[in-house]
């Protein structure tokens, strides 16, 4: 996983580019997808859209410069804007990109990690897990929900300081 | 027979359980019309009766004649599953037909049965909590009971989170049930953590030491989903199963890689 202290460094990619194996991604987990007393996700938290199989992500290197707490400060701006809902209790969970298809390719699981921004909607650090039609939904999400165990969680919403 | 009473009889036989909770909370004064040429007194069905549904009509017999003339031109959009539907709603809401106020009205366009049940709700006793329907506080003391405290406080906070967003956690009733009466049946599994999917599928999972996931998932119908999960040692032979099945076959053949009450290792350290 990305050391805290270092500073992404500037690696432009474009539309429906995969994402190299040392970039990491986000996942926001609603209240209802993440056990708090675990610090776990749950299973459902990482169940793909269907037609075809898509896990909406964010691309934590899209913000070069930035450290992972900087980074994830400003796809929490951006995600914010998505049409849906942060919550204080909501966690976004961090992943390495290489560590996902590390263990996708053990558990023979075809997935991709493609950068798909869509600027007119302010999705611009939006990056898609792709899996193949015939994905096993259900174990695909278990080992989601194992390499996010020990991964880094940032709340959905930081409480603003009371004046 | 009156009509009142015949639509009583009819509503009486059908089971809503899965649109009661999807749609709980919702109360207010109904209106249900039939034309006369669909009308006799036996064979009122859901299928032949047309009918309409006001949650805001007014008591007055003037206005509530009006609404129903209005809405009975261009009621396309209404029908009578819908206001039956809610009327059965209301009836599992602890509001009973002999608390409701039902009037019934001839008219030259059919036969209105007008079915007020606001005084019965707003006199009826407050429930623990005040959002669950009877059904869903059957679903937690049958938990309770079964000494499963931790399942059914989520329960309630699932449920709840659905009553305030149903967009963001719609639960499947039949899926709950079927995850209610395999924990109560599974005794020796420890509390699992729980879930709905988007289409309101619940799942239960355990986490095994921080690097392994046993869950199972409850789609309509009698099988069970059922996955396994461990990271691979030095030899990269970890543990990775995905089945489905009859439920006590799958513990049967799975079972014993379920967490029990008595480990704690489904236990992350707080």
């Amino acid at each position: 996983m990305t050391n805290m202290a270092t500073s992404y460094p500037c690696a432009p990619l474009k539309p429906l580019d995969s994402l190299p194996d040392t970039d990491d991604i986000s996942r926001y987990c609603s209240p209802t997808k993440f056990d708090l007393k675990e610090d776990a996700p749950k299973l459902t938290a990482f169940f793909f859209e269907e037609d075809p199989p898509e896990l909406s992500t964010n691309r934590l290197q899209y913000y070069s410069g930035q450290n992972e707490s900087g980074a994830m400060g400003l796809i929490r701006d951006e995600v914010a804007n998505y049409p849906f809902k942060l919550s204080a209790d909501g966690r976004f969970v961090v992943l390495n990109v290489g560590a996902i298809l590390k263990e996708a390719r053990r558990l023979r699981i075809s997935l991709k990690v493609l950068f798909t921004p869509d600027p007119p909607e302010g999705k611009m650090s939006h990056t898609s897990v792709i899996g193949p039609r015939d994905l096993d939904h259900m174990r695909t999400a278990a080992m989601f929900v194992r390499l996010s165990a020990a991964a880094p969680k940032y709340p959905g919403k930081v409480k603003s300081r009371s004046a | 027979m009156t009509i009142a009473s015949e639509v009583h009889t009819t509503l009486s036989s059908l089971e809503y359980a899965d649109d009661v909770l999807s749609r709980g909370g919702q109360y207010g004064p109904l209106v249900g019309a039939i034309s006369p040429l669909q009308w006799s007194s036996s064979d009122l069905t859901i299928g032949q009766a047309d009918a309409i549904l006001g949650p805001q009509v007014d008591s007055d017999d003037g206005e509530i004649l009006s609404r129903l003339n209005s809405t009975w031109r261009d009621n396309d959009a209404l029908n009578a599953r819908d206001a039956l539907h809610a009327v059965t709603l209301l009836s599992c809401e602890n509001a009973t037909w002999e608390q409701a106020a039902i009037w019934e009205y001839r008219h030259p366009q059919g036969l209105f049965v007008v079915v007020d049940f606001t005084n019965a709700l707003a006199s009826r006793p407050e429930l623990d909590p005040p959002w669950l329907t009877p059904e869903q506080r059957a679903v937690l003391s049958m938990l309770r009971l079964d000494s499963r405290p931790v399942v059914a406080e989520r329960l309630e906070e699932l449920l709840a989170e659905a009553e305030d967003d149903p967009s963001e956690c719609n639960i499947n009733i039949t899926s709950l049930w079927a995850l209610v009466m395999m924990l109560t049946r599974q005794h020796a599994f420890a509390d699992p953590v729980i879930g709905p999917d988007n289409q309101g599928v619940m799942y239960a999972q355990w986490l095994i030491d921080r690097n392994g996931v046993v869950a199972f998932g409850f789609p309509e119908g009698n099988e069970v989903l059922f996955v396994a999960q461990q990271d691979g040692g030095p030899h990269n032979d970890g543990l990775d199963v995905s089945d489905r099945g009859l439920e006590q076959d799958i513990i049967d053949k799975y079972g014993y890689l379920v967490p029990l009450r008595s480990s704690k290792a489904v236990r992350f350290p707080s």
